[in-house]
């Protein structure tokens, strides 16, 4: 089966960190923006995981083989896998985590009296 | 190996963390709103979705199927896109709307402060746009009490029952803004907000206060406070609009205050320069006048709007504003300053002399921009100083007339008695004889004309008694009637009740005799009339008869001749000794100069008034015994 949401996911985000770098200064130079920047490259490093866990090496035997379960791979001993596994687990995790840090810490710029 | 477990453990805090998310920005927090709090929250979604999928499918849910990548990981960079991309482009055009409102409504507010010169309604207007603009319910300015620990409200919007309540500084947060400089907010009801901002929004349901101080020429000079009651605090953007407005604000404030110092101060020196007596005149860079005080206005006769853009040359007689060019101008623009004496010209055409004192006035930059004129009248100082120039000239020649008329009285004694001698030792009718009554006769004359100068020199004692003028001039008039030709017709009118007054008799007969007799020769061959007049009279104080002229009742005798009257040239010179208009051998110069010499000495004056071809009055004022 070919992974073809991974794919879509990682050109999608290729996309938007071509836009991003494009668009540099708007981007930080808003508030809102500025603070979100480092939470999307932790989602695009934890997707780029994901596709390369998806991509496909082998078509001789009429079937699609990923790169993940190729022979050169397996006979690593499975850690590429697991290893592309965590990061794209924790780029996503990362991402929210760093989220929520930064909503919660938000604060107006005038002195508060409290 | 890394166990499953750890996996799960990750996507279940990364479902934690979305779902923080997710609560924070239901409560949206400032500043995330409108589109971008509705793509965050997608993002928060599907973070939280993708997470709890994983770990559903960990579960054994559903051990198929690949939700969380197949299908939520690619909605994931989509989001962000549109995060990336429509959020500038609308923060952009939010910005530029609310810049644009915000320019309109600043705009709005100086337009409508500029004509505005009373601080409290400039502090009304404030504090109503202020209100407009962040839709607030209520917003005050205070400005500081002397010695600066108490504000006092003193314009508001929403809050009209608080005007003239005054706070100590410690318990407000417009105390602390105006004592820290800086705007300060705070949250109604929270336990560190000042006692008395809280006790104020409590009373008016407010959630959030902000003071922002009126800050113009490094001085504070009052505070705006303003509360909401939405809850919401004060965004930076909404205190950087209240630190405009209150810039705009301090700025009015300050200018209407400069206004009114000016307007006050103005009209002070105003007030003193018009009121001068003396006349006060400003003339531009092009000679034009731009100041005429009242004072200007009595001395030549024109009034400010009269002249004030002509050039001011018109206050110099025609025949002297050369000179104004040639010598006066160029020495105030050597030396800055100019003063001095110079015939003046009045609207209705008289000369007199004026003491002009003339400055250049300069600015900080030392550009002249304009010239200050001070001048008055000094015609009669001029006319009492001519007078007193020529009393000591009198003074002075009547002195040394003195002396030589007494050492030359020695001498005609002399020739007199060898004469007389002569006379006895000659035969009568004899040549030497004849000759020697011829010294005799020339003795007697230099004799008469020796009493003369001693007279004018006051060496010759005078008597000090009650004097009847009309008796005086009875007598000297009938001499005069008996030998004055018989057609001069000689005229008195005397007071009945004429005062007396002290002196010599004989002295003022011939005083009266002098003025006749000059009176007689006046009117020459062609014949006319003399009429000779006694009045009481008051003697003015005013100084118009000499600084040593004692005012009080008088008495004026008055001699008039129909006669040739006295050139111009004549009047200034005809009371110094030895000088005459009548021919050689005709008169000595010593009668006129005499009379006057006599009536100073009774403490009165001598004056004239004469017209060539049509006669002379002399008048003799006495002061009464």
């Amino acid at each position: 089966m070919f992974q073809f949401g991974e794919l879509l996911t990682l050109g999608l985000f290729l996309v938007t960190t071509a836009y991003l770098l494009l668009h540099w200064r708007t981007t930080t130079a808003l508030p809102i923006l500025r603070p979100l920047v480092i939470p999307f490259v932790l989602m695009a490093v934890a997707a780029l995981a994901t596709v390369l866990e998806g991509i496909p090496t082998e078509f001789a035997t009429g079937h699609v083989i990923f790169w993940e379960q190729s022979p050169q791979v397996v006979r690593a001993g499975g850690w590429v896998s697991q290893a592309l596994n965590l990061v794209e687990h924790v780029g996503f995790a990362a991402a929210a985590v760093w989220l929520a840090v930064v909503l919660w810490r938000r604060r107006t710029a005038a002195e508060v009296v409290r | 190996m890394i166990p499953e477990t750890v996996i799960v453990a990750i996507d279940a805090a990364a479902a934690v963390a979305a779902f923080a998310v997710l609560l924070r920005l239901l409560e949206r927090p400032q500043p995330v709103r409108g589109t971008a709090l509705g793509l965050l929250l997608a993002v928060a979604s599907l973070s939280l979705t993708w997470a709890a999928c994983n770990v559903i499918e960990w579960a054994g849910a559903f051990p198929k199927a690949d939700i969380a990548e197949d299908f939520f990981e690619p909605l994931l960079p989509v989001i962000w896109l549109f995060l990336f991309i429509i959020v500038p482009e609308q923060e952009d055009r939010r910005r530029l709307r609310r810049g644009h409102d915000r320019l309109a409504a600043l705009h709005r507010l100086a337009v409508g402060l500029t004509p505005r010169h009373d601080p409290r309604t400039i502090m009304e207007e404030v504090c109503t746009q202020a209100a407009r603009l962040l839709g607030l319910p209520a917003a005050v300015i205070l400005t500081p009490e002397p010695p600066g620990n108490r504000l006092t409200i003193r314009a508001s919007h929403g809050m009209p029952v608080e005007m003239g309540r005054i706070f100590e500084a410690d318990g407000t947060i417009s105390g602390r803004a105006f004592q820290r400089q800086t705007a300060v907010q705070a949250v109604i009801g929270d336990e560190h907000a000042p006692a008395a901002t809280t006790d104020l929004g409590r009373r008016y349901n407010l959630t959030n206060a902000v003071a922002v101080p009126l800050r113009v020429r490094d001085q504070t000079v009052g505070v705006l406070a303003a509360g909401r009651s939405d809850g919401r605090p004060f965004d930076d953007s909404e205190i950087r609009l209240l630190q405009t407005l209150c810039a705009h604000a301090a700025a009015a404030i300050d200018a209407a205050r400069l206004l009114a110092r000016v307007t006050e101060s103005e009209a002070k020196y105003r007030t003193i320069v018009e009121n001068a007596q003396a006349a006060v005149i400003v003339v531009d860079a092009y000679r034009q006048v731009i100041f005429w005080n009242r004072g200007a206005q009595r001395l030549f006769g024109w009034t400010a709007a009269e002249v004030e853009g002509h050039h001011v040359e018109f206050v110099y007689p025609e025949d002297r504003r050369a000179d104004v060019v040639q010598h006066i101008l160029p020495a105030l623009q050597r030396e800055g300053v100019w003063s001095g004496e110079f015939p003046l010209l009045r609207k209705n055409g008289e000369v007199f002399t004026g003491f002009l004192n003339l400055s250049r006035v300069f600015d900080a930059r030392g550009q002249v921009i304009c010239t200050l004129g001070i001048l008055s009248d000094i015609t009669e100082r001029v006319r009492l100083r001519e007078q007193l120039v020529q009393a000591q000239k009198m003074e002075t020649l009547g002195a040394l007339a003195g002396g030589i008329a007494h050492d030359f009285n020695n001498l005609l004694t002399a020739i007199l008695g060898s004469a007389n001698l002569l006379e006895d030792d000659l035969a009568k009718n004899s040549e030497p004889y004849e000759a020697a009554v011829s010294i005799e006769k020339a003795a007697r004359r230099g004799t008469d004309l020796v009493a003369q100068l001693m007279g004018l020199s006051r060496r010759q004692p005078t008597r000090s008694e009650p004097v009847d003028l009309n008796q005086v001039v009875g007598e000297a008039v009938g001499l005069a009637r008996r030998t004055f030709r018989s057609h001069i017709d000689l005229t008195t009118r005397l007071e009945p009740h004429l005062r007396t007054v002290r002196g010599d008799p004989s002295q003022m007969h011939q005083v009266l005799m002098n003025l006749l007799v000059n009176a007689r020769d006046a009117i020459g061959r062609d014949g006319g009339s003399i009429t000779v007049a006694t009045r009481n009279v008051e003697l003015d104080g005013n100084g118009s008869l000499g600084p040593a002229f004692r005012p009080g009742p008088g008495v004026m005798v008055t001699v008039a001749d129909t006669g040739a009257g006295i050139t111009p040239q004549d009047q200034d010179r005809i009371f110094e000794p030895f000088y005459t208009s009548k021919g050689e051998g005709e008169g000595t110069g010593l009668g006129l100069s005499t009379a006057y010499a006599i009536v100073n000495r009774h403490g009165g004056r001598m004056t004239f008034e004469s017209e060539p071809g049509h006669g002379t009055t002399f008048r003799v004022l006495l002061p009464a015994d």
